[in-house]
């Protein structure tokens, strides 16, 4: 695998409460320069690195419902509509995790349905937070993200209380959506070698805001 | 100080990404045996809250773009809007951090006043994050959020966020009376809360208050 292949696979992402519009310049360069796929950001950082963007290959991400994902539905559309408007190319949302785990799949079969509706011809990613989850409601909400067609599932917000993406949960995505949807994994992929394991595993998209430090050790990996 | 006087200065919380309905509703159960300031619960348990504290005459808080501070202006009035509309009586609202660490201090200050219009009388609490703040900027966002009509400043939003006694000080020595602190962070224990209430916070924030509370008797 080449740089440009696993730079293009990665989502360059920063989320954090410290993050100031020279860190989200800082990131666009860096997007650019190592051909990552996007840059995924709080949506109140989208219009700056639209700006920044245009013109090149790199998408703007947004994430919504982020990252405690626990809003109304129309809250969700709103805000996905808005992340949108202001030019975002893709939307990583982060799913109803309570509703889930209370059983009340028709709201979470609901909000997806939203989402992919709102989103158009857009890149849709529904966050589970598979750290919070059992494999069985794993399954399940995989199950319900392709009947409602989101295009990818993705582990992790990166801010949950248990930890991010592992190559146990990735395949078990995986193999519940098959070849045709795909995967992001997302939270705690720090090194080369964690990548390529994500990749190996199943992933097609890696979430992550060790991106440039990735793609550098893939000479010596 | 006694269990119902400590209640009386605390907003409890169960704020989280997996909780259940079940979860909310032993969680309000809990809480109606106390005299809390507040019970602060996800946007998405709003009405069911509601409905659940009818008659308690506990105040249901709404996180605004919490924690992160991530979410445009258009969407923190719409969640504003939304709170309001089902019964939440008080917002907390995580400032634009990525405006205040670039010192775009009009942004912020705008992006308070947004939502403090909403709101319309009822208290908003700008959010804020101490541990990555300089003296100098605790009182500059005390004195934007108080410009802007938040009656609190809250100085962190918990997940790991934890607020000094110290940093209390800073914000009371220069502004006094003229906002309010509510503390979040860092207070688990009876001890602590009254450490924060003698550094002059007016509330405490607690996603554990029933441990904090059966604390008081032991001191």
């Amino acid at each position: 695998m080449t740089e440009k292949e696993l730079g293009g696979m990665i989502d360059h992402t920063l989320l954090k409460i410290q993050t100031s519009r020279a860190d989200i310049e800082k990131l666009c360069e860096e997007a650019i320069r190592y051909h990552f796929a996007s840059v995924a950001i709080n949506p109140v950082n989208v219009p700056l690195a639209a700006k920044l963007l245009r013109g090149t290959d790199v998408k703007v991400d947004a994430a919504t419902g982020f990252f405690l994902g626990a809003y109304p539905i129309e809250f969700k559309v709103f805000e996905n509509k808005d992340a949108l408007e202001k030019g975002a190319d893709e939307l990583d949302m982060v799913m109803n995790v309570g509703a889930l785990k209370s059983g009340n799949y028709d709201l979470v079969k609901r909000e997806m349905e939203a989402f992919v509706k709102v989103a158009g011809d857009r890149i849709t990613k529904i966050i589970l937070e598979t750290a919070l989850l059992t494999d069985e409601e794993k399954v399940k909400a995989c199950r319900i993200a392709k009947e409602a067609g989101v295009k990818f599932v993705k582990t992790s917000t990166g801010f949950g209380p248990s930890g991010g993406a592992t190559v146990h949960d990735v395949k078990l995505m995986r193999k519940t959506v098959g070849e045709d949807m795909r995967v992001k994994a997302s939270g705690g992929i720090r090194t080369t070698e964690d990548a390529l394991a994500m990749i190996e595993a199943g992933a097609n998209r890696l979430g992550t805001s060790s991106g440039v430090k990735i793609v550098k050790g893939l000479e010596k990996s | 100080m006694t269990k119902e006087e400590l209640a009386r200065m605390m907003d409890t919380s169960l704020i989280k990404i997996d909780a259940t309905e079940t979860e909310l509703r032993n969680f309000i159960e809990k809480s109606k045996k106390y005299p809390f300031a507040a019970v602060a619960v996800d946007l998405f348990y709003i009405p069911l809250t509601f409905k659940l504290l009818k008659g308690t005459g506990i105040p249901i808080v709404a996180p605004i773009s919490y924690p992160l501070g991530g979410m445009t202006t258009e969407a923190k009035v719409y969640q504003a809007e939304y709170a309001v509309k089902n019964g939440a009586m008080e917002m907390d609202m995580s400032i634009n951090f990525a405006a205040f660490w670039s010192r775009d201090y009009d942004t912020v200050r705008k992006d308070i006043e947004a939502v403090v219009k909403v709101a319309d009388g009822r208290i908003v609490k700008a959010v804020i994050y101490v541990p990555e703040m300089t003296d100098e900027e605790k009182v500059e966002i005390a004195k934007i959020a108080r410009d802007a009509g938040a009656r609190f400043i809250k100085t962190c939003c918990g997940f790991g966020c934890v607020t000094k006694t110290r940093d209390v000080r800073v914000i009371k020595e220069a502004l006094g009376d003229e906002i309010k602190v509510m503390v979040a962070g860092g207070v688990r224990t009876a001890k602590q809360a009254l450490a924060m209430i003698e550094a002059g916070v007016d509330r405490i924030a607690s996603s554990t208050p029933f441990d904090i509370l059966e604390g008081v008797e032991t001191l």
